[in-house]
């Protein structure tokens, strides 16, 4: 078996990663497509499905971005086969505009939107509260707790929307996604849907209005909101076992209750356990339409609320709304009063001790034992800055270009493991943005007649997903700007999914490679030049050359990922040969770490010399030419 | 009955595989399981904490500040973080004695805490220190991406949590995708470690 989610065990207890309970959940409920752009944290689904997808007959792809698989995803169930698209929070900010028009339609079998948000950012340069995004787009948000749920909620997603012919939203968060728990699997009946295109566009509104125009897009949108109404009675009635849980107390705290969603709900659980409390509380498993009557019923005689969630005061301030009718005296405490913090993820502390202020328990503090230890320690500890990995062909790229550029420059990055290169000591990057941002602002940076070179530094992935129409632009509107396309063969930064030039599909299937330099051609780019990043004197040469060109000019440094060459290596039993430094050449200079940068140099104190960590050094070879001294030589 | 493990490391360590091998044998023993990692860009050198959660009706997958049993360092300063942020007050602390250099070590921006030093201040707090270089171990055996096996093993040896070696053992074949046969030398060498320094633990109990 390819993996465990294929299994066909129904009642055994696996452990599984919320992603990958995702993904069985859509082998449970016959999901037949899926498309997804990777971004962490919720890569791992599609690079599940994609090792089971022809088994279990579904079409699984890495699509070019988030907004072509969400459209993937809506062809597939308005032709009547179950799809769904996954993404990370900013990633769904791409699937916004063909979002805002799906919602008039009335796809005929499921679509679901796996949206994966990331308090704290641990791996996203924001933090984005996605049942906002549901609540614009007037769908439903489903908010799972764990692994268990996130396979369930996937079942209960699928059935919801076929009930009410819109797509629906589930709402991952990091702590989820990224966490194990185990998963009691499921029936697993594949069945394969013939294919049928269902006109539904045309027939839930009156034909001869036209399908735009101030009388038919007005219709349209009442038939959206006539289709939440309908929702709300369905999850009422036949869903509340499912997406809540209500517990309800007489005694000392009969007045105070605790409303909780997805992963919060769990630091909850665990404070009650701990202090063995018995408490009124709800947890609501949809934000989107809002439980009004479920809510109100469990409100209406409290005195005081408190609302932990994870991510925007998003259920606090609707139930703010609704208070103001039904029971207006009532407290409600949360991150608008300051009881929990607004910003970052939250976890057991924050909230036992939001709990343990609400129902005055004094909670265990016997780690100020450790409080002398802590300021002692702290003071020996560093921080950790993450840098491009041993070998990497980015570092190279930098490094190269870099030295081609003698005087100021501005470099505008975006999203990926190059972004890293605004990091010392390469410090190669001024600013970084969004996807294709790179090359968009730098568009601006040049139309500002700013007057130094103007670069922008662009990966592989990142351009087929979004640096193409900011590439046609620098043409169009004579943009004189060099752009640096990091050719590494791979999506890297989130786990080496392949991409249009990678010439494998998902499953592992041969495809045509689209090639960038085609691209760049295509978009009128007169000066493209492709070079090795490990070869430092030709990139360097065809930087310097790209910035005397008279306009737009294109640097392709085209080499594989680092980290895949040395798997690839270690699967073969093929041997890296690392490098060495020759003590009796090196003097200390310390340049190869101070402009270079790998993470495989470290500095003897004591001999003054520079070392290289043969378990780290992946054998590139670069630094041999970084070094002044020739001190940095091949071990034989 | 509950048990709270943290691992730390660096990326690129094994960190997530670790966790998820205890997580499994754990499962097979029948116990409630949570697992998670936290860890941002990973692969890039950065910090990585994996929290593992065993026991009955288990819900947060994080571990509470200061209310880890165990800490499990893949890596000295990484294991210091850890224990200053998560080992309750006598927990156990398992530790390689390898350092791998941050970048601002590298520029020379900051020093790198000398490893006797990390070591004899966790003993101030920790009821249980055991440290040792598994990456040797590791390097010894060939591979020494199965350092946290290593660990593993010792923290197996020393006989801390209730989980049987050879559900561990199983635990190895069914989530390594390559080098089995090392891994589990690995394993068992570990194993031997903590087992030698169980006898001193169980002294101070």
């Amino acid at each position: 078996m390819k993996h465990i989610i294929a299994k066909n065990s129904p009642g055994e207890k696996v452990l599984l990663l919320g992603n990958e309970a995702i993904a069985r959940g859509a082998l449970e409920s016959n999901i037949e497509i899926a498309a997804s752009y990777p971004g962490t944290p919720a890569s791992e689904i599609i690079d599940t499905l994609s090792l089971i997808a022809e088994d279990m007959n579904m079409h699984v792809e890495w699509s070019t971005n988030e907004m072509v698989a969400f459209e993937v995803a809506i062809g597939g169930a308005i032709c009547g086969k179950r799809s769904m698209a996954s993404m990370k929070h900013i990633g769904a900010n791409w699937i916004v505009d063909p979002l805002m028009h799906v919602i008039y339609h009335s796809p005929s079998a499921a679509l679901l939107i796996i949206s994966a948000d990331d308090p704290s950012g641990h791996s996203s340069a924001n933090e984005q509260d996605n049942r906002y995004m549901a609540k614009m787009a007037e769908i439903p948000v489903l908010e799972p707790s764990n692994p268990q749920e996130a396979k369930d909620y996937v079942k209960i997603g699928v059935e919801l929307s076929e009930a009410i012919k819109l797509p629906i939203m589930i709402r991952m968060v990091t702590r989820i996604c990224h966490s194990r728990g185990v998963v009691t699997l499921g029936e697993l009946n594949r069945s394969i849907k013939k294919p049928e295109f269902h006109d539904d566009y045309y027939n839930d509104f009156i034909l001869g209005e036209g399908i735009v125009g101030p009388i038919a897009i007005p219709k349209m949108h009442q038939i959206l909101h006539d289709k939440l109404e309908k929702l709300e009675k369905i999850v009422e009635n036949s869903y509340k076992d499912k997406l809540f849980k209500e517990e309800r107390i007489r005694g000392e705290y009969e007045n105070i209750g605790i409303i909780s969603s997805s992963v919060a709900i769990n630091y909850v659980l665990d404070f009650l356990k701990h202090y063995n409390l018995k408490v009124n509380l709800l947890k609501i498993g949809i934000a989107n339409p809002f439980p009004k009557n479920i809510v109100i019923n469990f409100i209406k005689d409290l005195d005081k609320v408190i609302v932990i969630e994870e991510g925007e005061p998003f259920i606090e301030q609707e139930l703010k709304i609704i208070t103001k009718e039904v029971n207006p005296k009532i407290e409600i405490l949360g991150k608008l009063t300051g009881h929990l913090k607004r910003t970052g993820e939250l976890n057991n502390s924050i909230v036992s001790k939001a709990l343990s202020q609400l129902f005055k328990i004094p909670i265990n503090e016997d780690y100020k034992e450790k409080l002398e230890f802590i300021e002692e320690a702290s003071k020996l500890i560093t921080s950790r800055t993450l840098t491009m990995c041993a070998g990497c062909t980015h570092r190279a790229s930098f490094y190269a270009a870099k030295k081609a550029l003698k005087s100021k420059y501005i470099a505008i990055g975006d999203i990926g493991c190059y972004t890293l290169g605004i990091n010392p000591p390469l410090r190669f990057m001024h600013d970084v943005f969004c996807m294709g941002g790179s090359i968009g602002v730098a568009n601006g940076v040049y139309q500002s007649k700013i007057n130094i070179p103007v670069i922008a530094t662009i990966g592989d992935s990142t351009f087929y997903h979004a640096g193409i129409p900011a590439l046609i632009n620098a043409t169009f509107n004579k943009a004189n700007i060099k752009i640096m396309i990091l050719d590494n063969y791979v999506t890297g930064m989130t786990g080496y999914q392949p991409h249009p030039g990678s010439g494998k599909t998902a499953t592992g299937e041969e495809t045509k490679k689209v090639k960038i330099e085609d691209i760049c051609r295509a978009c009128g780019i007169d000066f493209i030049k492709i070079v090795d990043p490990y070869d430092l004197e030709n990139s360097i040469e065809a930087m310097k050359e790209a910035i005397e060109h008279p306009g737009p000019a294109v640097v392709i440094f085209r080499r594989l990922c680092a980290q895949v060459r040395v798997r690839l290596a270690r699967i073969k039993g093929e041997k890296i040969i690392p490098c060495k430094v020759n003590e009796k050449l090196c003097n200390g200079c310390k340049v190869c770490m101070l402009t270079f940068g790998c993470p495989a140099i470290g500095f003897d104190v004591l001999k003054n010399k520079a070392f290289i960590d043969k378990t780290i050094c992946t054998g590139c070879n670069v630094c041999i030419d970084v070094c002044p001294n020739k001190a940095i030589e091949k071990i034989e | 009955m509950e048990f709270n493990i943290i691992i730390s490391g660096v990326g690129g360590q094994g960190n997530v595989r670790a966790a998820q091998i205890i997580g499994l044998a754990a499962l097979k023993s029948g116990y409630d399981v949570k697992i998670t990692d936290v860890y941002g860009i990973a692969q890039r050198g950065g910090s990585v904490l994996s929290h593992v959660r065993i026991g009955e009706n288990i819900y947060s997958p994080l571990i509470e500040e200061h209310k880890a049993d165990i800490v499990l360092g893949l890596e000295p300063m990484e294991c210091l973080r850890a224990t200053i942020n998560f080992l309750k007050i006598r927990g156990i602390v398992i530790i390689n004695t390898r350092p791998i250099y941050p970048v601002e070590v590298l520029i020379g921006k900051a020093k790198y805490p000398d490893v006797n030093n990390i070591v004899s201040l966790i003993k101030k707090i920790a009821k249980f220190v055991l440290a040792f270089d598994a990456t040797k171990i590791a390097e010894d055996i060939g591979l020494p991406i199965a350092t946290n096996i290593v660990l593993i093993g010792a923290l197996i040896g020393l006989d801390v949590i209730p989980l049987k070696k050879e559900l561990l053992i199983e635990a190895i074949r069914e989530s390594l995708p390559y080098n089995i046969e090392e891994n589990i030398k690995a394993f068992n060498e570990g194993f031997s470690i903590g087992l030698k320094e169980k006898l001193s633990l169980n002294s101070l109990l």
